[in-house]
């Protein structure tokens, strides 16, 4: 079985499931609200039970999508935009990078390895795009490829290691980057 | 579109990327863990990315503030890239790893090339303290741990530890690994270069207990017995710096430092005389005994089968000298004369002299050795170090006081270590004995030796009462400018005890 069916299988499995009161009760909407921002995630046992209900992951998929609509809105109303304006060198050089361009969002790239292949992508948010943070952000590329994505910590950062074969300053050179709530 | 490019640069990109591991305990055992820190010069932003490890990134950051504490601009703003080898582990007992490798990252990577291993809960300002199921990692990293192999952890651990594990980092010494006791990051800085630092901290030592000394009504200090059972611990700091080639004040022809290796030679070979109560029997344990030189390096300065032991057992060192060479002294011939004889004089430890007086690494090096020894001996009466220099410090800006500080405020329960300093001169002039105030002193340096120097216990300063010294109730273990002779007689007394 492939992958897609196997997802189409499962997405049946669930919509057929019963409800289970217990998962209701457990995760209300507070609770949701926290895990989505980051700030509490949820627990083992609290994954568990939001497999076990549907209604509690259809109330977490409306409050994932209201969440992120409130913080677009939020960013809109602080002149916070999404995209970043930079574009790397034609025949960049493997060093760290620091893209500050933007007033609120800067990500800086920090080579692993001395040939390019392996690198760290960081971003930080500026306390004006931090403050109103409902959910997670996402960094993604104008080619539709995600960077980063998760909560932000207490200081507005997130960073991961680049998992794609392109290297990231080739996309640079292609693409603009954007940053959204997720 | 705003378009910004690299300032191109035809150098490989600086950076720096170290090691630091650190033990996991798991169960009654442990596991090995590791942190990477990638230090980049080219970007200054005081930033600590973390990618894959998101569920420690807090604290690590906190971690990397506590340990750049008192640190000046830039180096205190260089980025570094944390990786762990495995996030599956808890607490904040990593902190002394992330820490180190942090510093050695930014600042360069000296002492021990190979493996390092450090556990420590690194404080607002540097402090390291104790960690949890600290038995649980020793008896893992004895199992794992090789010799030359760096184990670093906090001096809090072996003080509130029991017994076994005391004696097991003592048998992890005995097989070479090299351990060290910290209670500050600070007192690690000869693992990186140090020479880059733009400020070290202000705090180099927690604990600032007052030295123990006999108090009225308090239990009798320094009355234990030195026995087999409870034996005690002598401990020579040798300068081994350029200037110890010099003749010794008054003197001409052979140097401070071969002066110095024959008197100390010669009374290694009187500990063991000593310490012998039968011919068939041989020497018994009283003593153990280390030789640490400061110069070019810091280390064990003991030759032979011994070289790069640190605290030996007085009878493997009377089985291990270096060598037994022959040598001539004059003796009388009964007839008014004075005719040559060959005599047997064994050689432990050899004359060296190069390089500066890192006095302060070297008295950092006896903490490390003797934290553990007196947390094993709590009994027993309390190790004596001998400190022989002949100039002044020149590193810890110039001011060993903190590190001497350090080692005085060990103890075992018969009172604190004693540190004894003597000066060696290399001019002619009255030498300054067992001053009891810094009054008279001629310089800071001198001053400075004097509050290094612990108290007279009694013994001693009855023992020198007895050899013809005038010597106060608050006489300390300090020769200033002294001659061969008072050497002589300053490691004599310095050495007396009570043998059962």
């Amino acid at each position: 079985m492939n992958r897609e069916a196997m997802q189409r299988l499962m997405a049946a499995i669930l919509t057929e499931q019963p409800e289970s009161a217990d998962a209701r009760m457990a995760l209300d909407e507070a609770r949701l609200r926290r895990a989505l921002s980051g700030e509490e995630p949820l627990s083992k046992a609290e994954q568990r039970l939001l497999w076990t209900s549907p209604a509690a992951r259809r109330h977490l998929s409306m409050l994932w999508d209201s969440q992120r609509a409130a913080q677009y809105l939020a960013w809109q109303r602080a002149g916070i935009t999404p995209q970043i304006a930079y574009m790397a060198a034609a025949d960049p050089v493997v060093q760290p990078v620091t893209i500050d361009t933007h007033p609120h969002f800067t990500i800086k790239l920090y080579p692993l390895d001395t040939d390019g292949k392996h690198w760290t992508i960081f971003l930080k948010l500026s306390d004006t795009a931090h403050q109103p943070l409902l959910t997670g952000v996402r960094l993604v590329d104008t080619g539709g490829l995600q960077w980063l994505a998760g909560p932000v910590d207490g200081d507005g950062e997130l960073s991961a290691d680049w998992t794609h074969r392109e290297p990231p300053l080739q996309r640079l050179h292609r693409y603009e980057l954007r940053v959204e709530p997720l | 579109m705003n378009c910004a490019s690299n300032p191109s640069k035809p150098a490989a990109p600086a950076r720096r990327d170290v090691i630091v591991e650190f033990p996991v305990a798991s169960g009654r055992g442990g596991r090995m863990n590791h942190v990477r820190v990638i230090a980049y010069f080219d970007s200054l932003g005081r930033v600590v990315s973390m990618p894959s490890s998101r569920n420690h990134a807090a604290r690590a950051k906190v971690i990397i503030d506590n340990a750049r504490y008192g640190e000046h601009k830039p180096m205190v703003d260089v980025d570094v890239v944390v990786h762990f080898a495995n996030n599956d582990f808890d607490g904040d007992s990593f902190g002394l790893a992330l820490a180190l490798a942090d510093k050695r990252a930014r600042y360069g990577v000296v002492g021990p090339t190979g493996r390092v291993m450090a556990t420590g809960v690194v404080g607002p300002q540097g402090e390291v303290t104790a960690v949890g199921a600290f038995p649980a990692k020793v008896t893992y990293l004895e199992q794992v741990l090789k010799s030359g192999d760096l184990f670093v952890y906090p001096t809090g651990n072996p003080a509130t530890t029991e017994m076994t594990v005391c004696e097991a980092l003592q048998r992890m010494q005995n097989k070479g690994i090299v351990l060290r006791a910290v209670e500050h990051i600070a007192q690690l800085s000869d693992l990186w270069n140090i020479g880059v630092a733009l400020s070290s901290p202000e705090r180099v030592t927690a604990s600032q207990a007052p030295e123990m000394t006999q108090t009225q009504g308090g239990p009798a200090m320094y009355t234990a017995e030195i026995s087999r059972v409870n034996p005690s611990c002598l401990l020579f700091l040798i300068d081994q710096s350029g200037s110890m080639s010099d003749p010794v004040g008054g003197e001409s022809g052979r140097s401070k430092a071969d002066r110095l290796a024959d008197a100390i030679n010669r009374l290694l070979y009187e500990l063991i005389i000593r310490c012998t109560k039968s011919q068939s029997e041989g020497p018994r344990h009283y003593y153990d005994v280390g030789v640490i030189g400061y110069g070019s390096r810091v280390g064990s300065a003991l030759g032979g089968r011994l070289a790069g032991r640190d605290l030996v057992p007085i009878p493997e060192v009377a089985d291990n000298p270096a060598r037994v060479e022959d040598r001539q002294r004059k003796v009388e011939d009964g007839v008014g004369g004075l005719i040559e004889e060959n005599v047997k004089f064994a050689v432990w430890f050899d004359a060296v002299a190069n390089g500066g007086t890192p006095m302060g690494q070297a008295l950092r090096q006896v903490r490390t050795l003797l934290a553990p020894w007196v947390q094993s001996h709590t009994s027993s009466f309390p190790p004596i170090v001998i400190n022989i220099t002949d100039g002044e410090a020149t590193d810890d800006n110039r001011d060993p006081r903190p590190a001497a500080e350090a080692v005085r405020t060990l103890s075992t329960m018969d009172g604190n270590v004693l540190l004894f300093n003597l000066h060696l001169s290399s001019h002619s002039g009255a030498p300054m004995l067992y001053p009891e105030s810094e009054a008279g002193l001629p310089d800071e340096f001198a001053r400075q030796l004097f509050q290094m120097s612990s108290l007279l216990p009694p013994h001693i300063r009855e023992a020198a009462h007895s050899a013809g010294y005038a010597v106060g109730p608050q006489a300390r273990g300090f020769v200033f400018n002294a001659d061969i002779v008072e050497v002589i007689k300053f490691l004599d007394l310095g050495t007396r005890a009570e043998l059962r």
